[in-house]
């Protein structure tokens, strides 16, 4: 066997080599639709699996989660301390209604939309499953992700160029804009880890989206990450 | 059974408890547009705000200045994480390092006088316009301990930087939706992040089980040209602590 699993010393301890790194976010995605929905959780599944809320559902790419396993935890062999929590969105599909906001073109997010989602979605953070370490809305938890717009008399395609629109982005685009926790969160490897998404009135009011358009979110978890080096 | 106490050897107890980052969040509304048709610019005045933030839960009603056009309405757990009412629970104490907001319309803004169908925003998009004047007539506060008249924070809603909230961009041209042209004001109270609220030197401590609430007042009265009705959801930002069990 060539991998370098553990290193047993003259005095009979076993270390087990692992490397730590912060470039490495921890992320997952969950879809959010117009209507009620349950409680949608991030981290519930792995490279593979099927993305909550999605039409379909859709498989889960490597560009919507990075957790290996079978979901629901951390690996045995990972460690986590988060720093970081942050959520993209992106939007999936058109307008419900093209009446009421002339419509943005896919993945940006039109400003009402983005408003709703920040007011109504809450973001639970669960360790050990127990407990939950967040209870927040979106809006607290920036991207720190995204594009600053520079435009000039532009027009949406998405409303066949006959008007321009507006979008926006869950908080700022830099890191400097992320909110890092005054009280980092230490996930054990093994152990149970969950981001639900729920929407307080069961359902994000007045969320402006076709029958199988989607909200995607995509959620990090930043900070220190242990790995094993094999 | 949960572990809650700890007895050393030599007699001393340790009470297990840990420290969250872990914001409180509450929610009140009120009526803007009053009087909006004697008002040569279409504008109108909002009701004058006296209410109180933190003290209520959920499924309580959601305190309200004037008669927004949305109604009454029981709280969700989007509106509130309170678990007890104007003050923090018998378990728990809280360290506020920082407060902040995020405003959201209620209704679309009224017309332009003359031109029926522009409006400047249409619900949640709360106008800069009217984000400024609430920042010029109104205060927030913080208020810790029963009977205690002193605040422990107060200044013009401007003193506050929004922490929490969307980032905007337009295209630059008209948005027109087909039966309305959307001429879009939108504004946020400073740049939007967490590198944006006021962090103070000097924490202010919430104590088990001490009464404490939030204010959202406004001395003047009626808020002159305030022309939406309003959602404001006030944060009080900082570390929790709470029981390990």
């Amino acid at each position: 066997m060539a991998q370098l699993i553990s290193v047993k010393l003259p005095d009979g301890r076993v270390l087990e080599p692992s490397d730590w790194t912060t470039s490495e976010p921890l992320y997952s995605t969950v879809e959010v639709g117009a209507g009620s929905f349950p409680v949608l959780t991030a981290f519930s599944y792995s490279y593979g699996g099927t993305v909550p809320g999605s039409v379909g559902p859709r498989e889960a790419l490597l560009s919507d989660t990075n957790l290996q396993g079978e979901g629901n935890r951390l690996p045995e062999n990972e460690e986590l301390l988060v720093y970081n929590l942050s959520i993209e969105v992106f939007k999936n599909g058109v307008e419900g209604d093209t009446t009421a906001w002339p419509d943005a073109e896919n993945p940006d997010v039109p400003l009402p939309d983005m408003l709703r989602l920040q007011r109504d979605l809450l973001v639970y953070f669960k360790i050990a499953y127990v407990k939950s370490y967040t209870h927040s809305p979106l809006s607290y938890w920036p991207a720190g992700t995204g594009v600053n717009w520079i435009n000039s008399g532009s027009i949406s395609r998405a409303t066949n160029g006959v008007s321009g629109t507006a979008v926006a982005n869950n908080g700022g685009t830099s890191p400097a804009d992320m909110r890092t926790l005054a009280t980092p969160l230490y996930v054990a490897g093994g152990e149970s880890l969950t981001v639900d998404i729920e929407a307080g009135p069961g359902q994000v009011n007045g969320l402006n989206l076709a029958a199988n358009a989607r909200m995607r979110l995509r959620i990090l978890l930043d900070g220190y990450r242990r790995r094993p080096v094999a | 059974m949960a572990i809650e106490k700890i007895k050393l050897p030599d007699g001393r107890t340790v009470e297990l408890s840990e420290w969250l980052h872990w914001p409180q969040y509450s929610t009140v509304e009120g009526q803007g547009g009053i009087n909006a048709n004697l008002d040569p610019l279409g504008l109108g005045n909002g009701a004058a705000i006296n209410l109180r933030l933190f003290t209520y839960v959920v499924g309580a009603q959601i305190p309200q200045a004037g008669s927004p056009s949305t109604g009454r309405r029981s709280a969700t757990r989007s509106d509130t994480n309170q678990v007890a009412r104007a003050r923090i629970n018998h378990d728990e104490a809280y360290l506020a390092f920082s407060m902040t907001y995020e405003m959201f319309a209620l209704n679309d803004d009224l017309p332009i006088p003359g031109l029926p169908n522009n409006v400047q925003a249409v619900e949640p998009i709360f106008t800069g316009g009217n984000l400024r004047r609430l920042q010029r007539d109104v205060l927030y506060e913080l208020f810790v301990g029963a009977r205690i008249n002193k605040p422990q924070v107060r200044a013009p809603l401007s003193y506050f930087g929004q922490g929490v909230g969307a980032v905007a961009w337009g295209s630059g041209d008209a948005l027109n939706t087909g039966a309305e042209v959307i001429n879009l004001s939108y504004g946020t109270g400073g740049p939007v992040s967490p590198m944006n609220q006021r962090r103070w030197q000097l924490p202010v401590y919430v104590h088990s089980d001490r009464v404490m609430f939030a204010r959202l007042y406004s001395p003047v009265g009626q808020i002159v040209g305030l022309s939406q009705d309003w959602r404001f959801k006030g944060y009080m930002d900082g570390l929790k602590r709470r029981p390990v069990a």
